[in-house]
């Protein structure tokens, strides 16, 4: 179904192949409230609704309001509200987000009407978390050449064009296979999601006698199958997860349950690590780098500078330069630290950089994080009196933001070194978990930390400096 | 590897052409003319003060902007300009700028053209579905009478 997973069996007796399972945390499904509302047919309906009322106004505003971003309410509620709100939804709920999303829910009305329901093509099977990579690379980059956070418009067109492809891939393609294998904002949440707080598993006892013929994978009369092709019997992470909790009602051994985990510990629980999430993991930082840096007072000057070094005046070229070199930064330390843990803990490059990558996801989500704390923040009542503008309230304001610059400093600071100590903990974690030696572990851990640091300071240094407004 | 190469490239093309079209303009725009909007964008701490493009983009100190500079405006001198030392926190931000968009013409044009690719895709679902309804009856059967998972 999806690539193999890069890691074999192995005679080799200081290695552990298979990391020691996750511990079962507690069920919250054992909380009435909580299990009525997941068995109830109002989830996620309940959320859905709204979601798409708002998405509607959204894509209304960006398509027909005014030009200026600092004026339309569409970029004020998609880029200061929604998109900062996101990766703390993600660490707290996982991928949760992806089940009220609008588009999901546009591809389930359109598969009801006219859908085909096709099998997912094997490439995408394989390939597909590949496509969302160069996807997201693509559409960062294409921000920033063209501006389109900065344009409602811009932003306006990226609504339709996922709209279109939603709408071909509900037509003609089983389930949601626009969220599982295409969509880029799915990819990073699948991403992020493995930091949660929560995950949804299947009590492995229960469905050991289970008869039912995977309802939970399939569906039954009443209720739909897995959306993203999850069967939560096997299931070993959270990536694939949206916690629709369709299979939580098809099950007719009440087999699933919603553990409470510590965050991120998922991470080192993972038995097969797959190098094009893993390699999202590092992109992602590179990503969160050149938002950073294209905000800062410096970034005129940088651009200045490879232009003078290049000889290159195109703007878009010399720009597609610096963020060719911010993503390949963390990608090549990563590969970096995984040649040289290679050379000592006797695994291939390759093995290490999929198993090793996914310690560097805490420190993408608290870079994430704190980059979109500061629009959150500092302009987050400008964004607000903005959408309050729509029905007639006067959206003047003396500040824009809810927070002095020093708090939101203080939040980052506090953030990046909280992402910085899980990402540390985490490849420890994992080298414990997978080796048995004192010198092998040590090896493993080493470079990874020397990456880590260097990208945690890197970060630090960035939120030290002015930044920009988004709208 | 061809089909892998055809099926990032070509959505990648596309997606690029398009992004291009709809907010090429309005960026040509942005960075070239004074948005009536950059200069009102004040964020409570600069002087509302309405100001040629290059004074526009000027945030915080007053210093003025080279006209001209051959990279993306929106990101111009942001916070303090030259003269204030790094480190000084984000207390001096500069204003994005925004695009004023394509004429209502091309809009109407790029929706229209949203609306029929949307239409001709459900319509050619619609079609196919009831042709294929006899496969997926029978994949509907197969799951309901495959044994249980192991």
């Amino acid at each position: 179904m999806t690539a193999p997973p890069l890691v074999e069996t192995t005679t080799d007796p200081d290695l552990d192949v298979v990391p020691p399972p996750a511990p079962a945390g507690y069920d919250l499904m054992q909380h009435r409230v909580v299990a009525r509302l997941l068995r109830s047919r109002w989830w996620p309906q309940v959320l859905q609704v709204p979601a798409a009322a708002v998405f509607g106004l959204v894509a209304y505003q960006l398509l027909t309001g005014p030009s200026s971003a600092h004026d339309n309410a569409g970029t004020a509620l998609m880029w200061v509200i929604w998109w900062p709100l996101l990766p703390i939804l993600f660490v707290v709920l996982g991928r949760v987000w992806c089940t009220i999303c609008p588009f999901g829910w546009l591809s389930d009305q359109v598969q009801r009407l006219v859908g085909v329901e096709r099998p997912v093509p094997r490439f995408l099977k394989r390939y597909g978390i590949w496509v969302i990579d160069a996807q997201f690379l693509l559409i960062t980059w294409a921000d920033h050449v063209w501006g389109v956070v900065a344009s409602p418009w811009g932003s306006g067109m990226v609504l339709l064009l996922l709209t279109t492809a939603v709408i071909a891939s509900g037509a003609f393609l089983q389930r949601r296979a626009f969220c599982r294998y295409l969509c880029f904002l799915g990819g990073l949440s699948g991403n992020y999601a493995r930091t949660g707080a929560v995950a949804l598993r299947a009590d492995p006892e229960i469905c050991a006698t289970c008869t039912s013929r995977a309802a939970c994978y399939n569906g039954t009369d009443t209720t739909s199958a897995c959306p993203l092709f999850t069967f939560p019997r096997t299931m070993e992470d959270s990536a694939d997860c949206n916690l629709c909790a369709s299979c939580i009602k098809s099950c007719p051994n009440d087999a699933i349950q919603i553990q409470v985990r510590p965050p991120s510990s998922e991470l080192w629980h993972l038995r097969t690590p797959r190098l094009e999430a893993s390699f999202l993991a590092a992109a992602i930082m590179g990503i969160v780098l050149i938002q950073n840096l294209t905000m800062l007072s410096v970034w005129p000057d940088v651009l200045d500078a490879i232009g003078r070094t290049t000889g290159i005046t195109a703007s878009a070229a010399v720009f597609t330069m610096a963020f060719a070199v911010a993503v390949a930064v963390p990608v090549g330390l990563v590969a970096l630290a995984s040649h040289w843990a290679a050379g000592r803990n006797l695994e291939s490059t390759v093995v290490n950089f999929a198993r090793f990558g996914f310690a560097l996801i805490p420190l993408d989500i608290a870079g994430h994080i704190a980059h979109n704390l500061f629009h959150l923040l500092s302009e987050g009542k400008a964004a607000v009196m903005t959408v309050l503008g729509l029905v007639g309230v006067d959206g003047s304001t003396t500040s824009p933001g809810v927070a002095s610059t020093g708090t939101i400093q203080v939040l980052q600071y506090a953030l990046i070194a909280l992402g910085t100590a899980a990402s540390l903990y985490a490849a420890r974690r994992m080298a414990h978990g997978r080796y048995r030696s004192a010198a092998r572990r040590r090896s493993t851990v080493l470079p990874y930390a020397a990456v880590i640091a260097v990208l945690a300071v890197l970060n630090a240094w960035m939120f030290a400096l002015p930044m920009a407004h988004r709208i | 590897m061809h089909r892998v190469a055809r099926l990032i490239v070509v959505p990648g093309a596309g997606l690029l052409l398009a992004l291009g079209l709809a907010s090429g303009a309005g960026a040509d725009e942005r960075h070239a003319t004074p948005s009536p909007s950059a200069a009102t964008h004040d964020h409570g701490e600069h002087a509302v003060v309405p100001t040629p493009s290059a004074e526009a983009h000027d945030h915080g100190t007053g210093t003025t902007a080279p006209a001209g500079d051959d990279h993306d405006d929106s990101h111009d001198d942001h916070g303090t300009g030259t003269t204030e030392p790094a480190g000084g926190g984000h207390d001096d931000h500069g204003t994005s700028v925004a695009g004023t968009g394509p004429e209502p013409d091309t809009r109407l044009l790029v929706l229209s053209g949203f609306a029929a690719v949307n239409g001709l895709v459900l319509m050619v679902a619609s079609v196919q579905r009831s042709r294929t309804a006899g496969a997926r009856e029978r994949r509907r059967t197969a799951r309901a009478t495959a044994p249980p998972a192991v």
